[in-house]
């Protein structure tokens, strides 16, 4: 990949794959570290990011690659020592706002959105990653396979729980 | 309530967070870097390592290093780094070229610097700079002539690890390494010898120990290769280990010590380390438990099931004849919700009347005690039951 490619990959899924690294890592540091070695390790593996091979998909599998590893490692843990909330609490100056833009309707989206993003976070891992790769970075099911080297039927699997689990989180918010 | 859900959901997930320009930047930088560097990777140590080694005996001796090889400084400029080429000649550094031999590879000791801001090259954690670091210089070449690979790349070196860190006396150099220490490295071959500049938080504090440098194969510090004796704090090499230990004392001036600074850091990588053993218990407590679930459902087949497990009546339920991808759901008394997607492909591949051989199971860190097993059978009649079977107390206790 050159500069140039590596400029345009970055312009155009940076933020895609940015939020993603946020919402996996639940911080901003640890989501900086993240993103930055996505990208690193996609150069390095030398891999030429054309359209057909969908490039998202293929820095996301890096991505999940990498936090599953790095997780692993106590010393990754050591390293990240100042985990901050950041990765929601700053998205919550940038949510994008429609509809009613009155600063009550504002500031109760921004609650609501807030709470479906911790009931997001609390699932367990598995179903996070899936749950993220289907609803934020809009994957289909054959590509959420492929990024984590699952079979199509789990992915369903663990979005069905996934799902019955946040309907039951979040059912106050969903019945209003 | 499912659409909404998904409107929510989508809403909420969009992604929202932008990374900070100077991130991309500092990409496309380390990029350039790379590029510039050429045959030079500069990695943490606790990410993948490279190189070399896999001596078959090993071998003793010291001797000094051929004149050959490039001086600390000369390394350090042909990473680029000017400051600390002046810093490996200036007031404190330490040329040492030492040798070791094992029988297929030379490892010297160069010599090493230590001080506040002393490279251009500047270190993070964390967003925070690590100002005070200690920088090591050594080299491998091989003993039959040939060089070491120019290209470093993990094909080239396939299954070499070369693993150097420093070493405190009456520290376990299993935990006290050059991974607790923000460790880093860059290394890069000419003429054949392969040149590694470690840099890692300064270590002249423990002057009034000794203070080793190891140089072992493997990604990590190798247990085999070396011996720590926890009454005297003393390390020494394994004589009886087959691959590459070398093991140099570092020449620090003991007036450089500061015990203080040395119990504060040490206590403070307990603090870490004990906080890390609480976590990793927790996996190994799930590690555990996956072995012994795992172990039990190998003995499981639609024809042995019923002797191991026993069928909740509850679970189960009859999928229609004409039914395909369904999902089997079941929530346990323990609350634990079970699910499976029934696909007759995949289940019944030769349609064939009986329990699938896809038997799925969940369990926690209790391991067999948490285990449920999720089934599906074809019927005669086309149907097909999904059930949940529990294992039976008198198979595993």
């Amino acid at each position: 990949m050159t500069d140039l490619e590596l400029e345009q990959c970055i312009a155009e899924y940076g933020a895609d794959i940015y939020s993603f690294c946020c919402c996996l890592t639940g911080s901003r540091q640890e989501a900086d570290d993240l993103y930055q070695e996505t990208f690193l390790r996609a150069v390095e593996k030398q891999k030429v990011l054309d359209a057909e091979e969908n490039p998202k998909s293929y820095l996301l599998s890096i991505a999940v690659l990498l936090w599953k590893n790095q997780r692993r490692k106590a010393a990754w843990r050591k390293r990240i020592a100042d985990i901050q909330q950041a990765g929601y609490a700053e998205a919550e100056t940038h949510l994008q706002e429609n509809g009613d833009d009155s600063p009550e309707s504002r500031m109760m989206k921004k609650e609501m959105q807030k709470e479906v993003r911790n009931a997001v976070d609390r699932l367990p891992d598995k179903m996070k990653v899936t749950v993220l790769l289907f609803y934020m970075e809009e994957r289909s099911v054959e590509q959420i396979a492929g990024i984590l080297h699952i079979p199509r039927g789990t992915v369903k699997s663990r979005l069905h729980q996934a799902r019955r689990i946040l309907k039951r989180e979040l059912e106050y918010m969903l019945n209003e | 309530m499912s659409d909404r859900l998904d409107h929510v959901l989508k809403q909420a997930l969009a992604p929202k967070e932008q990374p900070d320009f100077r991130l991309n930047q500092k990409i496309l930088n380390r990029v350039k870097e790379t590029e510039e560097m050429k045959r030079e990777k500069r990695k943490w140590i606790p990410g993948l390592v490279f190189s070399l080694v896999l001596a078959l005996t090993a071998g003793t001796g010291v001797v000094y290093a051929a004149y050959r090889l490039l001086t600390p400084k000369q390394v350090a400029e042909e990473r680029g780094d000017n400051k600390l080429a002046q810093a490996f000649t200036g007031e404190g550094a330490l040329e040492i070229n030492e040798t070791q031999h094992f029988s297929e590879y030379d490892v010297t000791l160069l010599g090493m610097t230590s001080g506040k801001n002393i490279a251009e090259c500047i270190t993070e954690k964390n967003g925070e700079i690590l100002a005070d670091r200690t920088y090591i210089v050594s080299a491998v070449s091989r003993t039959d002539g040939v060089g070491m690979p120019e290209n470093l790349s993990d094909d080239a070196y396939g299954d070499m690890r070369f693993f150097v860190s420093p070493l405190i006396e009456g520290c376990n150099p299993a935990l006290v390494n050059i991974i607790s220490m923000d460790g880093v490295y860059t290394e890069f071959v000419q003429d054949g010898v392969l040149y590694r500049l470690t840099e890692c938080a300064n270590i002249e504090i423990f002057a009034d120990r000794t203070v080793y440098l190891c140089v072992a194969d493997g990604d990590l510090y190798n247990e085999d290769a070396y011996i720590f004796d926890q009454k005297t704090g003393e390390i020494s090499r394994s004589e009886d280990y087959g691959g590459v230990n070398a093991l140099f004392e570092l020449p620090l001036d003991p007036a450089l010590a500061d015990t203080e600074a040395a119990e504060e850091y040490l206590e403070a990588f307990e603090r870490n380390s004990g906080e890390s053993a609480e976590e990793g218990s927790e996996e190994d407590a799930y590690a555990l438990g996956s072995k012994e679930a795992e172990a039990f459902m190998e003995k499981v087949t639609p024809d042995s099931i019923d002797q191991y497990a026993e069928r909740i009546e509850e679970s189960v339920q009859v999928i229609g004849a004409d039914e395909d991808d369904v999902i089997y759901e079941y929530t346990a008394e323990d609350g634990e919700h079970l699910a499976g997607i029934m696909n007759r492909e995949r289940e019944f591949p030769d349609g064939k009347p009986g329990m699938s051989v896809r038997i799925r199971y969940y369990h926690d860190e209790r391991g067999v005690e948490s285990l449920k097993i999720v089934t599906f059978t074809l019927n005669e009649d086309g149907t097909v039951t999904g059930a949940v079977y529990l294992p039976k107390e008198e198979m595993y206790k």
